[in-house]
């Protein structure tokens, strides 16, 4: 294990237990054995379709859902068993939907308050109130708007006070979990460059979801690639894009629309039949071979390992 | 396919004229002008993309063509001009069977337009029986027609299927059958892949383009992904608070955009194919409070390039020649510049 290594996940694995009638379970193979590391002050990027385990796996993480095996190690300890609360504090989450993460009936200063309380952060009231206002005025809101309640906010304000809420208490590690998903263009780009900048000020490391891959590329110094809850590709961002290994990776680059007419009109685009099968009864061997067009007769009975073929570009893909 | 023949026939003549379009919802607190004075021409076979901030008027505005606005929502003045015929004159009778006929819709989610409890082939039948005379055996054979030519396999035992045995993509298929199955003159598609993932979504996009090419159906797709629009549509609308701000052919508003929304837009967005990393430039400020829209320019309080006149006067629309207008005031001395290069060609 790298001492550089912030997070570090080994075969980590996350089945949902569903009750189908009378005393009989069907399991939801939401993450699939993920191996991977995150840096200290890094942000790894995490895309793949709907459903394929993206915030299972991040949530996984902060063991907001216990692992069904594997390991978790958090600054090179083993937090797989242990107590959490001692890590809450530096492992934090930023959802979605602004909104619903939001109290409606407690104003800004009473949810970011109310984090820093849990925590035990600050000396006296006059210290818990000039860290609201810093929090607010570092987000790019003011320190008046700690009297209001969510509802007098624009989404993408809403989605500032999240971030503050998360900021709070100081943490180390921040799931975004499609950070910026529910926000306008015009919007995602403020809230992308105050992410960043928060990074840079406290030295943060993100594990950012996102469905949009253009804005996980921008933000991302590494990526990996979900699909039916495998992780099937990890690599620095530029990398994986100008030089992706795994099929599926290649699919979902090309699927990408460009803004750009010329380019967009004249790329050639992989379009993948079919539709992705459901994670209560994957696929045998390599869950992409029911779509994969390069699947042969291997795929499907082998599970393809896990290799790295690149320094620090990893796939799993019985063909490369 | 008669409407198809027309629909080549008629290429690049005049098929809907949007003029001076308003459309407003008397809400408890106060009128919100959601729709405030739109023009805009469509001709035949023509595919044109709406875009524009998240509450911006896109949706109204389709509702406004297809008579589907709801209370507290009303047409309160300009017109809409659909073949030659005023759609605002006409009944709710003549609605009905002008929706489906003449123009469709569809939705981002599906599901709100598929019944549950029918089978998808029942409701295809359906569909084309409430529109045309013909019978039931002919329906269907139109219907599992047209879920060919939308790329699902085994059409025959798909059509007694129910929705929720169809995935997201296959569902959004079938919406699309059924807006095509009594041939259209004009498609509206109001983000129909917005709620779909990337390979979905391009499964989607290159349905739609092999359809409107073997059609020619004109398309008005409303979305708020610059590169869907930027892949298949001739022309763009951009839309900001109710208004027009700019509009062109595609590549007059990629390449050489004048309004400094459509400019800030395009700006803050991050390139996949960008080489290197570059920070993003926002637009900054937040959206527009529709119950209170700043006097003057609705894009002002987040523009740049704000001066005094654009608090205080609403600006003209601009026309930049080749179709492609805009409506700044910054472009009041381009326009005269544009104009003097017109007069002396050779200078
Ligand atoms: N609490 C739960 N109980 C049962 N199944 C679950 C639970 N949470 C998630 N799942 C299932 O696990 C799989 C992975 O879901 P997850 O939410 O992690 O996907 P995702 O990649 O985040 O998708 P999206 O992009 O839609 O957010 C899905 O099939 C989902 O239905
Ligand atoms: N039922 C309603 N009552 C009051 N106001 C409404 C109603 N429906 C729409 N509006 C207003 O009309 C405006 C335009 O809404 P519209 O749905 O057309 O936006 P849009 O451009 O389609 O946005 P989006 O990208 O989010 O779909 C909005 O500002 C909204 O506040
Ligand atoms: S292992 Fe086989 S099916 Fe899986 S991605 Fe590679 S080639 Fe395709
Ligand atoms: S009219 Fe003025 S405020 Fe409006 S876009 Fe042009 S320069 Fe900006
Ligand atoms: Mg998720
Ligand atoms: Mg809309």
């Amino acid at each position: 294990m790298n001492n550089n290594d912030l997070i570090r996940v080994e075969n980590l694995r996350k089945y949902f237990s569903i009750k189908m009638g009378f005393m009989k379970y069907h399991y939801v193979q939401a993450v699939e054995d993920a191996n991977f590391s995150i840096k200290k002050g890094e942000t790894l990027g995490l895309v793949g379709e709907s459903g394929c385990g993206k915030t299972t796996l991040g949530r996984t993480i902060l063991r907001l859902h216990e692992p069904t095996s594997g390991k978790i190690f958090y600054d090179g300890e083993d937090i797989t068993n242990v107590r959490m609360l001692p890590y809450r504090r530096k492992m934090q989450i930023i959802f979605q939907d602004p909104s619903a993460s939001l109290d409606p009936r407690m104003t800004v200063g009473e949810t970011i308050g109310e984090a820093i309380d849990i925590h035990k952060l600050a000396d006296s009231r006059k210290d818990r109130s000039d860290r609201i206002h810093k929090l607010l005025t570092q987000v790019g809101l003011n320190s008046e708007h700690a009297n209001r309640y969510p509802h007098e906010f624009s989404g993408g304000q809403q989605q500032r006070i999240g971030i503050a809420r998360a900021l709070a208490v100081q943490p180390e590690f921040i799931v975004c979990d499609e950070p910026v998903s529910a926000l306008d263009v015009s919007i995602q780009s403020q809230i992308v460059n105050m992410l960043e900048d928060m990074q840079q000020e406290m030295g943060l490391t993100y594990l950012f979801i996102a469905h949009d891959i253009s804005v996980v590329k921008h933000i991302s110094n590494r990526i990996g690639v979900m699909y039916l809850g495998n992780v099937v590709e990890l690599a620095e961002s530029n990398e994986l894009y100008n030089n992706p290994l795994h099929p599926y990776t290649k699919t979902l680059m090309s699927a990408v629309p460009v803004p750009d007419p010329k380019i967009s009109r004249e790329r050639k685009r992989i379009i993948l039949e079919g539709d992705i099968p459901s994670p209560m009864n994957p696929p045998s061997g390599c869950r992409f071979h029911t779509r994969c067009p390069y699947a042969i007769s291997r795929c499907k009975e082998e599970i393809p390992a896990w290799r790295e073929l690149a320094p620090d570009h990893f796939a799993a893909c019985h063909i490369i | 396919m008669n409407n198809m023949v027309n629909n080549m026939d008629k290429k690049n003549q005049k098929l809907l004229e949007v003029k001076d379009l308003r459309v407003s919802f008397f809400t408890p607190v106060g009128e919100v002008k959601a729709v405030g004075g739109i023009s805009y021409d469509l001709n035949y076979g023509e595919v044109m993309g709406i875009v524009g901030e998240s509450g911006s008027g896109k949706s109204v505005e389709a509702y406004a063509i297809m008579g589907l606005l709801q209370s507290p929502g009303k047409v309160v003045g300009g017109s809409i001009t659909f073949d030659g015929e005023d759609v605002l004159a006409k009944s709710e009778k003549e609605m009905q069977a002008f929706r489906g006929n003449q123009v469709s819709m569809i939705f981002q989610n599906p599901m709100t337009c598929l019944n549950p409890v029918y089978t998808i082939g029942d409701q295809l039948i359906e569909a084309i029986r409430c529109h045309k005379k013909i019978s039931k055996a002919e329906a269907r054979e139109k219907s599992i027609e047209m879920l060919k030519l939308v790329g699902i396999n085994n059409p025959e035992r798909r059509m007694n299927q129910y929705p929720h045995e169809f995935s997201g993509g296959m569902r959004q298929r079938v919406m699309i059958a059924m807006g095509l199955i009594c041939d259209p003159k004009m498609l509206i598609a109001d983000e129909p892949t917005t709620a779909l993932d990337v390979t979905i979504q391009a499964q989607i996009i290159e349905l739609m383009k092999d359809i409107q090419q073997k059609t020619q159906m004109a398309i008005i797709f409303i979305t708020h992904n610059l590169g869907v629009v930027a892949e298949i549509c001739d022309r763009v609308t951009v839309m900001y608070a109710g208004k027009i701000v700019e509009q062109g052919n595609v590549e007059d508003i990629f390449y050489r955009p004048h309004h400094p929304y459509t400019m800030g837009l395009l700006r803050s967005m991050p390139r996949l194919d960008a080489e290197e990393y570059e920070r993003l430039i926002p637009i900054e400020g937040t959206p527009v409070d529709m119950l209170n829209p700043p006097a003057g320019c609705p894009f002002g309080p987040r523009c740049e390039h704000c001066m005094k006149i654009c608090l205080r006067r609403e600006p003209p629309q601009i026309d930049l020649g080749n179709g492609h207008t805009a409506a700044c005031w910054l472009l009041v001395d381009e326009a005269k510049r544009l104009a003097k290069k017109e007069e002396t060609p050779n200078e």
